[in-house]
């Protein structure tokens, strides 16, 4: 594979991966049903909550192998002189934040792992909230055009 | 030795925390407290063969939980879309009184079977109410956290974080909690379009247990239906029980495995068959483990990175060849 297409590949596995991260992250709570999503053509699955969890595992798999693809590639490309921007910096912190927690979330799904009940609220809100603002972040950077990696100058 | 733990090797037992959850007020801080407890499982066994549904363990667990029920100050909001959310209000005076199904005000009640097997009639009475799964699905998906085990396994709604959404009852293979309207946090955020009360159920009184207490249902049955201990001692005696009087026994493997045995001296297809199901009335059928599929995924988030760090090697090594090349040509 050419390096421009493994970036549009990657590119449009980030965006899809992501939309299907957020609408399945919604998804978790009992939203879709009371607001007539799962009514609409081809989304009567949204309305099962276990198939729901299982399609954001899917999405978060995607996303932690492209996060582990862009660490190694931007390790590669500090070489070349490229770094990484200002808001791609915090954007890859949240993003990183985001992922980490929501792998937190999947290990206390397994049988047997109990968190005590402050950690288990505390990695609920965090996964959350770190999301959405990744989501507004990535949003933002994207109309204002601001890159995620800059030459450097020196 | 008697098949009941009595209170004194239910504490010698080891299962006593330092006894201060009670102490220590109420709401959060108390849960907290109580979820420090030991990592010993909890696990109850049921002999049906016993019970002469008096319904005595209902009267107690109202008793000793009721200062747990809901207390709506007021009608509940008018929830949108009206036509798509329907409010439970059970906290009239009339309907506070229903023993005869699971309520926010009733966490335990006596479903009866009636009917035929192997030729002879029987009548077995069976206490219902949360079974405290293992791997329980509705602490597990609770997407805020409201729903939670502690370490000894009771699995508990938190009234001061639930939402009311009901989550943890579509997808609990019972539907054991039962919703409130017109409590709770939401009624502080946006109380018509987010929420919708407090799911209730049995929290195997688990302040209690936190006290080395034992739960009042167990405590009070005049015919010692149920006995409590730890999970691998239960199991064992759950299959002594069945063994001795060729019983049959639900709870072990259902959703993977629960903190609640039934041992039946009829099959529990039979006395599923027998029982009035419903709202509040749930069925006894073999459950799968609702969690598992989901859990299968653990593995692909696990080689997700190396996928991913592969990928970009792979790449990389391409790129360096091919600008390896390019400066490797004549100019
Ligand atoms: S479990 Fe005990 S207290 Fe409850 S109905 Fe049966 S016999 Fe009565
Ligand atoms: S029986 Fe239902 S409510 Fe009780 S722990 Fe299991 S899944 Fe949760
Ligand atoms: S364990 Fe406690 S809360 Fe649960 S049914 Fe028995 S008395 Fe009620």
């Amino acid at each position: 594979m050419k390096p421009h297409q493994a970036n549009r590949l990657s590119e449009w596995l980030y965006l899809a991966a992501m939309a299907v991260a957020f609408f399945t992250g919604f998804g978790n709570m009992p939203l879709y049903q009371r607001y007539y999503v799962t009514d609409l053509p081809g989304f009567g699955w949204a309305a099962n909550f276990m198939i729901n969890v299982e399609v954001h595992y899917m999405a978060g798999a995607v996303l932690l192998a492209l996060a582990a693809y862009f660490i190694v590639s931007w390790i590669f490309l500090r070489k070349e002189g490229l770094r990484l921007s200002q808001t791609g910096r915090i954007r890859a912190i949240v993003l990183g934040l985001a992922l980490l927690t929501g792998l937190a979330m999947a290990v206390k799904n397994l049988s047997g792992v109990v968190y005590p009940l402050p950690l288990l609220i505390a990695m609920n809100f965090l996964h959350m909230s770190l999301a959405v603002c990744y989501l507004l972040l990535a949003l933002g950077c994207r109309i204002a055009r601001a890159p995620w990696l800059r030459k450097n100058q020196r | 030795m008697s098949s009941l733990i009595s209170r004194r090797s239910f504490l010698k037992a080891g299962l006593i925390t330092a006894g201060t959850a009670a102490a220590a007020g109420t709401g959060l801080a108390s849960a907290i407290r109580a979820a420090d407890g030991p990592k010993t499982e909890l696990c109850t066994l049921l002999d049906l063969n016993k019970c002469i549904g008096c319904e005595e363990c209902v009267r107690a667990c109202r008793e000793i939980n009721g200062h747990k029920f809901p207390e709506p100050e007021g009608p509940p909001p008018i929830m949108r879309p009206v036509e798509r959310v329907k409010t439970a209000d059970w906290s009239s005076p009339e309907k506070r009184t229903v023993t005869d199904r699971l309520t926010p005000y009733n966490w335990l009640f006596i479903q009866r079977a009636r009917g035929e097997y192997q030729g002879q009639s029987f009548e077995l009475n069976i206490p219902r109410r949360c079974m405290h799964c293992h791997n329980a699905p509705c602490s597990k998906l609770c997407p805020f956290g409201a729903a939670y085990q502690l370490r000894n396994g009771i699995v508990r709604i938190h009234p001061d974080v639930c939402m009311g959404g009901a989550k943890c009852k579509t997808i609990c293979p019972w539907n054991i909690p039962e919703r409130q309207s017109g409590v709770g946090l939401h009624l502080d955020l946006l109380p018509q379009y987010a929420g919708n009360g407090v799911m209730y159920k049995c929290d195997r009184c688990y302040d209690r247990v936190a006290e080395g207490r034992l739960p009042a249902c167990i405590e009070v049955c005049p015919e010692s239906v149920q006995e409590i201990g730890p999970r691998n001692e239960i199991v064992q005696k759950a299959r002594d029980l069945a063994g001795k009087t060729s019983g049959f026994i639900y709870g072990l493997e259902e959703n993977g495995g629960t903190h609640t045995i039934y041992v039946s001296p009829v099959p529990f297809d039979v006395l599923n068959q027998a029982l009035r199901k419903g709202p509040g009335r749930p069925q006894l059928q073999p459950v799968e483990n609702v969690m598992a599929d989901a859990n299968r995924w653990i593995g692909a988030l696990a080689i997700a990175p190396a996928a991913g760090v592969i990928g970009a090697l792979a790449r990389f090594k391409q790129t360096a060849g091919q600008t390896q090349k390019k400066e490797d040509k004549p100019s």
